[in-house]
């Protein structure tokens, strides 16, 4: 009955109903193609999360494995890990590394004298998605989903899944403090100095401040991607990196559980209406009506899965510019970003490329 | 994954397929005489309630004073209608009216002047208050709404003082006069003489409005007057017009008047002005011109009349009526200006009706190197190519017996490339519609179909000539469905019947994907006759059949559907005549056109692949129209029609071989192939060329249809004669 009303409704005042309309790419967000057009640094298979360090040098992490990039991006091995690493967070010789289905785990890393392993377990993580130091050393860390690991995100996703946690380890033997449950995939982190912490909320396109006392307030809202990981940058601001886009198409096929569920049930991943890290074009894959090739190309405005973004927010977390790898690029499922040398770093775990980017939108 | 012929049972889709409620529902609301429908329930629902509460009304006595009150509303309404259609509004007329009345009776009364004479001045009063109003609102060029509300109020205070001067004299003269009396209670045909005029020129005037040169102008002035006068109409005379008609309308009302009351009064027609509004409203018709028609406005006219006599009967006041009419009013008009700006939207949101079509689960491997039959290869990645950034969008291509190459263009031309390779490239025709599948008839004319304009012959000089743009409207269809829209393949038998197949009776070439989120049998094969030049419709309700070829054995005919995914195969001839099977069912993909090889085998284009997610929507109908109804066609799912391939298949219907692009760049989308001694040419909707590869085809086949032996297109032009070797007559 309710859906005979809203048709009568939409047929006498349409336009009136409110949708879930994914917001524009306008102002700051204004599409363009920087990140094509970057320098990639280093290629690295299975890329999963990537650090800076004070000396130039970049610390990456990829399948189980953890290497330091020079700046030429030749690459040294530096640990293996129990598992496949998700993320990655450094405070000075401190490096804390999340691996699926496992936990945390904390090295020691020198330069020159070896790397000292410290294997935590940490609660019942199995879904490490984002890490973070704060200022007095204190290691913050996002559990995504208590339902799934990190490589069944889009399951979680298209499940509506809200059982994500932010912990935080005060001492490496002690056992961590939830700050936060309930949370619909938070994927990125970024703790600040009055102790309270900035969580990437990915499910809700949203990020929010949880305060030190309980309280929570939206400091970035209705993103036009699902946020990802936060690195502060030199001006008191951040680099937000969106994993993956937005589309009409999966919050449909979401509105729709009994599609959804046999979609889940009966196909291959690959097949899912779901956002992904990259598209590869594989039959299989799920296309929609603005992606066919016309006279063999694609328009860069068409619909899709995945695609490269990130955005530098200032202290306020308003948007100041944006790096795009729009639908007819492939440096799609950008997971981290940060300042650099007249530009960013992007690491694209789509096109699993470590990407140095010049200039800016602005 | 494929089943044979032999195995297929009749492949003629069910009832629930072929019929939707919703899809009828949007069919019907779509016809024009559609846009009368609440004026229809608002009067029926008036008629409900005064039958109900105030029976007396429709009581035999008093239903020749609701038939007189109709006419004399109605005779105000026809020509208040008549201006608001030409753009404008008068509402003096019920002022005119008014005073000719009170006129006639002082005419007749008074000074004795014979009947007809005093009708006659009557309308002629009515003309020259029409021709006031023309010369104000067309010639001074005032607000036609001011302008006749101010001649109202000049028109009351004349009939005030005519009243007050006449009313005592005129009360003690009687008339005895042969025409008086047949104005007022004689008949014609036993209708009151005020019906029977109403009702011929209530014809008359929508005969002239609907049919006439006249009634078209005076409506396009109308409906928007500044391109009316763009286009070259006399605006201003048209307008003048409509006052001078409604003037002398009203003059007519003024005589009935006076013939039914026999009494001057300063109170006729006080407020009726109001009802010949309200009727107008009632009626649907938009106050801002252009549109409406007559019987609108006269069932505008019998709600309102029947409501006022309702009220009168019952004894109620006349300001409860006025107020009962005003809510109905506002009521009957919020809905109908909702109504008439959304009503488009919703023949567009009930159009598209999808059906459940669903295949078993079992796709192929297309994983480039995976060793499969269907892996994807790069065979048609480095294709020659001709025509490269000329062509636009050939659907399909073909080879003359010179060796010229021909390919269609979205823009509506056919291309010859010439020459040995190919290299000079000329516009050979314009066929006014979008060429898609091409066959040569026996005398060397092209034959094209062209999406949106119909099947077209093209000499051998390039003189395109249409052969055909319509069959027999069938029975059972609530649109009419006898031109044709998106005719995309054919093929010739050699006794030169063109059979040729039209995707879709609903949607336009560029909508194809509203037909395919469907997936209902929207389409057809036809069969052109050139002897006769006659179409006729040989299957009804095929699902997108979108390439036709005669089958070698010359008795069938193949028929690909593209959204069912299969090949159907239908027998012409022989022992199987009339019965229509599949050839192949189950296809991994869409196939698109289908053509000979000299191997007696077949070369079928896959447009597009079927893809998983896409299947298992098409198996959900609710979702698919949920999905088209709350998302742009950019957002929707799509089969996967970015990778293309190109299939063989040998004469019963097996998989012998693919050929693909893996790049998706250069052939990303192929449509068509056309075997020529061992070279296979391809031409896709989308792609910027056409290209060649080379094939190893052993020609075994001697048919005598092209490519294959006997088709006497292989050089030598004396072989012609044996061309007619296989193929039986055509039913």
């Amino acid at each position: 009955v309710s859906r005979l009303l809203r048709s009568i409704q939409d047929l006498l005042f349409p336009g009136r109903r409110e949708d879930e309309s994914i917001p524009p790419l306008d102002g700051a967000w204004t599409p363009n193609d920087l990140i094509e057009s970057g320098r990639a640094i280093a290629h690295v298979d299975g890329l999963a999360d990537a650090v800076a360090l004070d000396d130039g040098t970049t610390l990456v992490v990829h399948g189980s494995r953890l290497t330091r990039l020079d700046s030429a991006g030749a690459g040294q091995p530096v640990a293996e890990l129990p598992g496949t690493a998700t993320c990655l967070a450094v405070s000075g010789d401190r490096v804390a590394v999340g691996v699926e289905d496992h936990g945390v785990v904390l090295l020691t890393v020198r330069p020159g004298s070896g790397v000292s392993s410290h294997e935590i377990a940490v609660g019942d993580v199995r879904c490490p998605t984002a890490l973070a130091f704060d200022a007095v050393g204190r290691l913050w860390i996002a559990d995504g989903s208590a339902e799934h690991t990190n490589a069944r995100w889009q399951r979680d996703l298209l499940l509506d899944g809200r059982s994500g946690r932010v912990l935080r380890l005060d001492d490496p033997d002690s056992a961590p403090v939830t700050v936060a449950s309930s949370l619909a995939w938070p994927a990125g982190l970024a703790p600040t100095a009055d102790g309270s912490v900035v969580v990437s909320e990915a499910w809700r396109y949203r990020v929010v401040e949880l305060g030190a006392s309980g309280t929570s307030r939206e400091v970035m809202t209705d993103l036009p991607g699902y946020p990802g990981q936060l690195t502060p940058t030199a001006a008191g601001g951040h680099c937000l990196a969106l994993f993956a886009p937005r589309t009409k198409i999966v919050d449909f096929v979401m509105s729709e559980p009994q599609y959804r569920d046999a979609m889940i049930e009966r196909l291959d991943p690959v097949a899912w209406v779901a956002p992904t890290l990259r598209t590869t074009g594989h039959p299989r894959e799920q296309v929609q009506g603005g992606q066919l090739l016309v006279f063999g190309q694609v328009k860069p405005w068409a619909p899709c899965r995945s695609f490269g973004l990130l955005v530098e927010v200032d202290s306020g977390w308003t948007p100041l510019s944006s790096w795009h790898s729009r639908s007819d690029g492939n440096r799609h499922g950008v997971v981290r970003g940060w300042a650099a040398e007249n530009g960013v770093v992007v690491v694209s775990a789509g096109a699993g490329e470590v990407i140095h980017v010049e200039g800016s939108s602005r | 994954m494929q089943t044979s012929s032999s195995a297929t049972a009749d492949a003629r889709p069910s009832l629930s397929a072929r019929f939707s409620l919703q899809r009828a529902l949007s069919d019907i609301l779509a016809k024009r005489w559609m846009e009368t429908w609440i004026p229809l329930v608002a009067f029926a629902l008036i008629l409900v309630w005064v039958t109900v509460n105030v029976p007396a009304t429709l009581a035999g006595t008093n239903l020749l004073a609701l038939a007189l009150d109709f006419a004399l509303l109605g005779l105000l309404v026809l020509g208040l209608y008549l201006t608001v259609a030409a753009g404008g509004i008068d509402v003096s007329i019920v002022g005119s009216y008014a005073v000719v009345a009170v006129l006639v009776l002082i005419m007749v009364k008074l000074w004795d002047v014979p009947v007809l004479v005093a009708v006659v001045v009557a309308i002629l009063v009515g003309a020259a208050v029409g021709v006031l109003n023309a010369a104000l609102i067309v010639g001074a060029k005032t607000r036609p709404f001011l302008t006749t509300l101010v001649v109202m109020v000049l028109l009351r205070s004349v009939l005030s003082l005519l009243s007050v001067w006449a009313g005592p004299r005129l009360a003690q003269v009687v008339i005895d006069d042969y025409s008086w009396t047949f104005l007022g209670v004689g008949g014609i045909l036993f209708i009151p003489v005020p019906v029977f005029t109403i009702a011929v020129l209530a014809i008359v005037a929508h005969v002239l409005l609907t049919r006439s040169r006249i009634g078209s102008r005076l409506v396009a002035v109308g409906a928007n007057e500044r391109s009316a006068i763009e286009a070259g109409l006399k605006a201003q005379r048209l307008k003048a017009s409509s006052y001078v008609i409604a003037g002398a309308l009203a003059g007519l009302a003024g005589v009935f008047y006076a013939v039914r009351f026999e009494a001057p009064s300063p109170n006729i027609g006080a407020g009726q002005e109001f009802s010949a509004l309200a009727a107008i409203v009632l009626g649907g018709i938009s106050l801002g011109g252009g549109r409406g028609s007559v019987p609108r406005a006269l069932l505008g006219t019998a709600s309102v009349t029947l409501l006022s006599s309702a009220f009168v009967v019952s004894n109620r006041t006349g300001f409860a009526y006025q107020a009962v009419l005003a809510v109905i009013l506002l009521i009957a008009v919020g809905i109908d200006a909702k109504w008439s700006k959304h009503r488009g939207r919703a023949v567009e949101k009930l159009a598209i009706a999808p059906a459940s079509l669903a295949w078993p689960d079992d796709l192929p491997d297309f994983t480039p190197g995976s060793g499969s039959r269907w892996a994807i290869n790069r065979r048609l990645t480095e294709a020659e190519a001709f025509g490269l950034g000329i062509v636009e969008g050939a659907e399909d291509c073909i080879v003359d017996r010179d060796g010229n190459l021909y390919g269609g263009d979205r823009r509506g031309w056919v291309w010859k490339l010439s020459g040995p390779d190919h290299s000079t490239v000329e516009v050979f025709a314009r066929t006014g519609g979008n060429p898609l599948g091409m066959a040569f008839d026996r005398d060397d004319n092209l034959l094209v179909c062209c999406a949106g304009r119909g099947l077209v012959s093209i000499d051998p000089a390039g003189e395109a000539t249409l052969l055909s743009d319509q069959t027999k409207r069938s029975l059972t269809s609530i649109r009419d469905d006898s031109r044709l829209r998106l005719v995309d393949d054919l093929d010739v038998t050699p006794d030169g019947i063109v059979w040729f197949s039209e995707a879709s009776k609903r949607f336009e070439l560029h909508e194809w994907m509203f037909d395919m989120i469907e997936g209902r049998p929207n389409g057809r094969l036809l069969a052109y006759d050139p002897r006769t030049g006659k179409t006729t419709t040989v299957l009804n309700d095929l699902y997108f059949p979108n390439g036709v070829v005669s089958a070698h054995d010359g008795m069938s005919i193949l028929v690909n559907s593209t959204t069912r995914c299969c090949i159907y195969r239908y027998w012409h001839a022989g022992p199987k005549k009339g019965t229509l099977e599949y050839f192949v069912d189950n296809l991994p993909g869409y196939p698109d056109n289908i053509n000979r090889s000299a191997d007696g085998g077949y070369w079928l284009a896959f447009v597009g692949l079927r893809n998983p997610a896409y299947d298992l929507a098409m198996q959900d109908a609710g979702m698919k129209r949920r999905m088209s109804q709350a998302l742009p066609t950019d957002d929707w799912l799509f089969p996967n029609l970015n990778q293309s391939c190109l299939i063989k298949l040998d004469s019963e219907g097996r998989i012998v071989d693919t050929l693909w692009d893996e790049t998706m760049r250069s052939h990303s989308l192929v449509t068509s192939m056309r075997e020529s001694g061992s070279q296979l040419y391809i031409a896709g909707l989308t792609n910027d060329r056409i290209g060649r590869i080379a094939v190893d085809v052993e020609a075994s086949c001697d048919c005598g249809q092209l490519p294959c032996r006997g088709s006497g297109r292989e050089g030598a032009a004396g072989d012609r004669a044996d061309a007619v070797v296989a193929g039986g007559s055509a039913s």
